[in-house]
């Protein structure tokens, strides 16, 4: 309560100071951040260890977007990596996906904390604005060096691998919080770096068309690993690779409608994933399995959960007229001015493999046939189902009303790039760009009006239909009646698997497993020097300060 | 710019009226399709009005059953998308009758509705808990997604050539002669789009999502009675509507209810064509063809433009 109070009362309290796009950040993280706290009540008794660093990781993360130099943007950097990686650790598997969370993250900020060495020459206190005018031969390799930091991040591909364990094995509450608010972290570092440092080139090569490449392939490669997950909150968990892709092909395409791309997926990926997050974890509570092929059936004991995935599957997808649409729309006038073509590819097939998952997502648990083992279970707590519920309402506002959100920011990006490539806002609710139009008013009421008559012919001809048990249906010479044999959920997308499948070998676990490997060996090598013994060590402290005194004697020099 | 204006109200009965010819002229045109299907395979075929009969049968059958709220609503989901999909594309060039609601979105709506329908069918037959119904959802899903891709990359094409994503506008952009229709002017995005034409619309080769008349399978195993009647209803309709759009981004549009009824019989022949010559492709065939052969074309379309 203490918590939910705090998040509220620094985001009203800061409120003013933010521009749009901090703004944007700051609610997702603070109001986003106390929504979730609401379902953290679900828990009975004490739990201890488990408001301080989630507090600790938002005090990180509220620390970050207000950064102005360097060394405050690390600080926050680090601080909400610990918060979070207590976080993580706390899940009753997760001990392994933390650590490999861990060394990702301090692998990444180590390259953070080289490129702001890079590029502040040692320079203290080094102001973020100042990346802009950072020498150009060290240039490039402050974009990279911060670049990969932040993409450990929002997980892009080839350094994704820490984020389905983490995020899977996370517990229920923590899981919406690493994906829906966490990974955001790493979106803005990487918005920070764009909007500072623009197109850098190294050796002749645009290094923001490389993230366009990567932010593709994480999309695409995300996706189609989420198709072949029987955990449906690792399949929540590669499908956040695949979207943050999105956010961040859409931030490296460098134009006003890109980067307003990139913040619709920021806000559309922290309300559905946060509500998918909670209601699968609301089912694994009552279930006490996370396999999807185990379930099944459970939209008559679990009506809500069921409309809350429905809602975020909807809009996650990009179907109008839900609010995924206005990204999807957004998506199409902002690639109509890139400059590269051959990454829409990948993104154009990750659009539909994105509805496999979520297809499967939704119909594996809660569609098909109900275990018996599952006949006399209840609804979720209902304090999980409370932020999911606000989460709806909100997702069909943002759908009917996106304007209210976009148009201030909109403008605050216009000032980046050369005016008449934004959209215009019309107060009848019609959004106009250079290339289309589209009116979420009209489409919701168009859509509404036939949906109702043709619902309501139906109704007319049909309201007498029989309701029929459960294994009332038409085949052929038998009569099914094991839910287990009946219900088709293990290996959904089989044909795909065949025809498709070769492309998610773990070549990336493989490469870092194989450096894990290495640098074990090395550590085994280097033991020789640590030997345990008393005087080796002593010997090694005198030399360090030896060595020490003679740098800081040559220094003064 | 300036696009179509906003809504007047006796656009809805015009909107009706577009309706109810589209819905006509379709319920006479699959049953030609059928027989036509019919003649090739050395078969009579079935009257011309066939579809009328059906619709009625089913429609006034007195034994229903329902399984649950999504199974009531799937076709309801599966014909508001068909319906929607004709309210949002303008049907007839110039026509101020035929416009539609053509105002409250450009293309990608029309691209992004389609799948509307699809995810309210699947809903509502995964809810009767039907194996074959997931199968068939599970089969057509995962085909439609490499099916789709051409198209995606055509229209990323066409609307570069065009510099706009305005159905309106690109029709228009076509006027003066055939010569100027997307067909000419740009042949690969064409082709490339046609890929997605074939694949898309249940016929074979790629029709084993819905495998008809051997084995009950797909989406609509356990949909009967009045529910059965609207997806026959989407059915006609929705082929229509999908035709309707290639129709105005690729061939020039319709200018008239006469060439509307020439240009789409003749767009949907080029699927029939190649349906009633070939056998059924697996579901891992019909991805790896789209992936090999309609992708290069698409990737091609796309940079040349």
């Amino acid at each position: 309560m203490l918590a939910i109070t705090v998040l509220v009362a620094w985001f009203t309290f800061r409120y003013g100071a933010y521009d749009p796009l901090q703004l944007i950040f700051g609610a997702i993280i603070l109001l986003g951040g106390a929504l979730i706290f609401v379902a953290s009540f679900h828990v009975r008794g004490q739990r201890l260890g488990f408001y301080p660093p989630a507090m600790l990781m938002y005090a990180g993360l509220a620390m970050l977007i207000e950064a102005q130099s360097s060394f405050g943007f690390f600080a926050a950097w680090e601080i909400l990596t610990i918060g979070s990686y207590f976080l993580i650790l706390r899940g009753r598997e997760s001990e392994p996906h933390a650590l490999s969370y861990i060394l990702f993250s301090l692998g990444g900020a180590f390259a953070i904390l080289a490129g702001f060495a890079l590029a502040s020459g040692g320079v203290q206190p080094f102001a973020l604005t100042a990346l802009g005018s950072v020498a150009d031969s060290a240039a490039p390799y402050v974009f990279i060096l911060l670049a990969a930091g932040f993409m450990t991040k929002t997980a892009s591909i080839g350094l994704h691998i820490w984020l389905p364990g983490a995020h899977a094995e996370a517990e229920t509450d923590v899981s919406p919080m690493v994906s829906g608010i966490l990974l955001k972290a790493g979106l803005f570092g990487l918005w920070v770096l764009v909007m500072q440092m623009g197109r850098v080139e190294f050796h002749g090569l645009d290094l923001t068309h490389v993230l366009v490449w990567i932010g593709a392939q994480s999309a695409f490669l995300g996706g189609l690993m989420a198709i072949f997950q029987e955990d449906a909150k690792r399949l929540l968990a590669y499908s956040s690779i695949s979207q943050m892709g999105y956010a961040l092909f859409g931030l490296a395409l460098m134009n006003h409608l890109g980067w307003l791309l990139a913040l619709m997926f920021v806000i559309n990926h922290y309300v559905y994933k946060s509500m998918l997050f909670l209601a699968v974890g609301g089912v694994y509570h009552r279930t006490h399995t996370k396999l999807m092929y185990k379930m099944g059936g459970l939209i008559t004991v679990m009506p809500f959960t069921f409309v809350s995935v429905l809602i975020g599957i909807i809009a996650m997808s990009g179907v109008p007229p839900l609010s995924g649409f206005g990204g999807r729309w957004v998506f199409y006038n902002a690639i109509m001015s890139a400059e590269l073509r051959l990454p829409m590819v990948l993104i154009f097939i990750s659009g539909p493999i994105g509805f496999l998952y979520l297809f499967r997502l939704i119909h594996t648990t809660f569609l098909g046939q109900l275990k018996d083992e599952h006949r006399a279970l209840k609804e979720a707590n209902g304090w999980l189902l409370a932020p999911q519920m606000v989460m709806v309402a909100f997702l069909l506002g943002f759908a009917l009303l996106p304007g209210q959100v976009l148009r201030r920011v909109d403008a605050y990006i216009g000032g980046f790039f050369p005016e008449g490539q934004g959209l215009e806002w019309s107060s009848t609710g019609a959004i106009t760009s250079q290339f289309g139009y589209w009116n979420p008013v009209a489409i919701m009421a168009v859509i509404g009006v036939i949906f109702v008559s043709v619902f309501l012919i139906l109704i007319a001809k049909n309201h007498d239909a029989q309701k029929v048990k459960q294994f009332n249906i038409v085949f052929s010479a038998e009569r099914p009646f094991k839910p287990q044999t009946t219900h088709f959920a293990w290996n959904f997308f089989a044909p795909y698997r065949k025809a498709l499948g070769f492309l998610t070998m773990p070549l990336v676990t493989g490469f870092w497993g194989a450096l894990t490997d290495a640098l074990h060996a090395t550590a085994a090598f280097t033991r020789r020097f640590y030997s345990g013994d008393g005087q080796a060590y002593a010997l090694h402290v005198l030399a360090y300060v030896t060595i020490l005194y003679l740098l800081a004697q040559g220094a003064m020099s | 710019m300036s696009f179509a204006t906003g809504f007047h109200w006796v656009q809805i009965p015009y909107a009706l009226l577009t309706l109810f010819i589209v819905l006509n002229y379709g319920m006479f045109m699959t049953a030609i399709v059928r027989k036509i299907g019919a003649r090739v395979g050395g078969r009579y075929g079935i009257p011309v009005w066939q579809n009328y009969i059906d619709l009625v049968k089913n429609w006034s059958l007195r034994s229903k059953i329902h399984h649950g709220v999504m199974f009531y609503l799937g076709p309801v989901f599966r014909l508001s998308g068909g319906i929607g999909l004709i309210m949002f594309v303008p049907t007839i060039y110039g026509s101020v009758m035929h416009q539609n609601f053509a105002f409250a979105g450009d293309l990608v709506l029309a691209l992004y509705f389609v799948f509307f329908g699809t995810l309210g069918m699947a809903l509502g037959a995964g809810e009767s808990g039907h194996p074959y119904s997931a199968l068939g959802v599970s089969r057509g899903l995962a085909q439609v997604t490499a099916a789709e891709l051409p198209l995606a990359l055509a229209v990323y094409a066409l609307s570069l050539q065009y510099q706009t994503l305005s159905i309106t506008e690109i029709v228009a952009a076509q006027q003066g002669g055939f010569l100027n229709w997307t067909l000419f002017t740009n042949p690969i995005a064409t082709v490339a789009a046609l890929f997605a034409l074939v694949g898309t619309m249940m016929r074979s080769p790629f029709d084993v999502v819905v495998a008809p008349q051997e084995i009950p399978i797909g989406p609509p195993t356990e949909y009967h009675s009045a529910y059965l009647a609207l997806m026959q209803t989407n059915r006609v309709i929705f082929p229509i509507a999908k035709t309707v759009v290639y129709m105005n981004l690729f061939f020039g549009g319709a200018s008239s209810w006469g060439e509307f009824a020439i240009k789409v019989f003749a767009i949907y022949m080029i699927s029939v064509v190649i349906g009633v010559v070939h056998p059924r492709f697996r579901v891992e065939q019909s991805i790896r063809f789209f992936l090999t052969w309609g992708m290069p074309v698409g990737v091609l379309a796309i940079l040349v433009a």
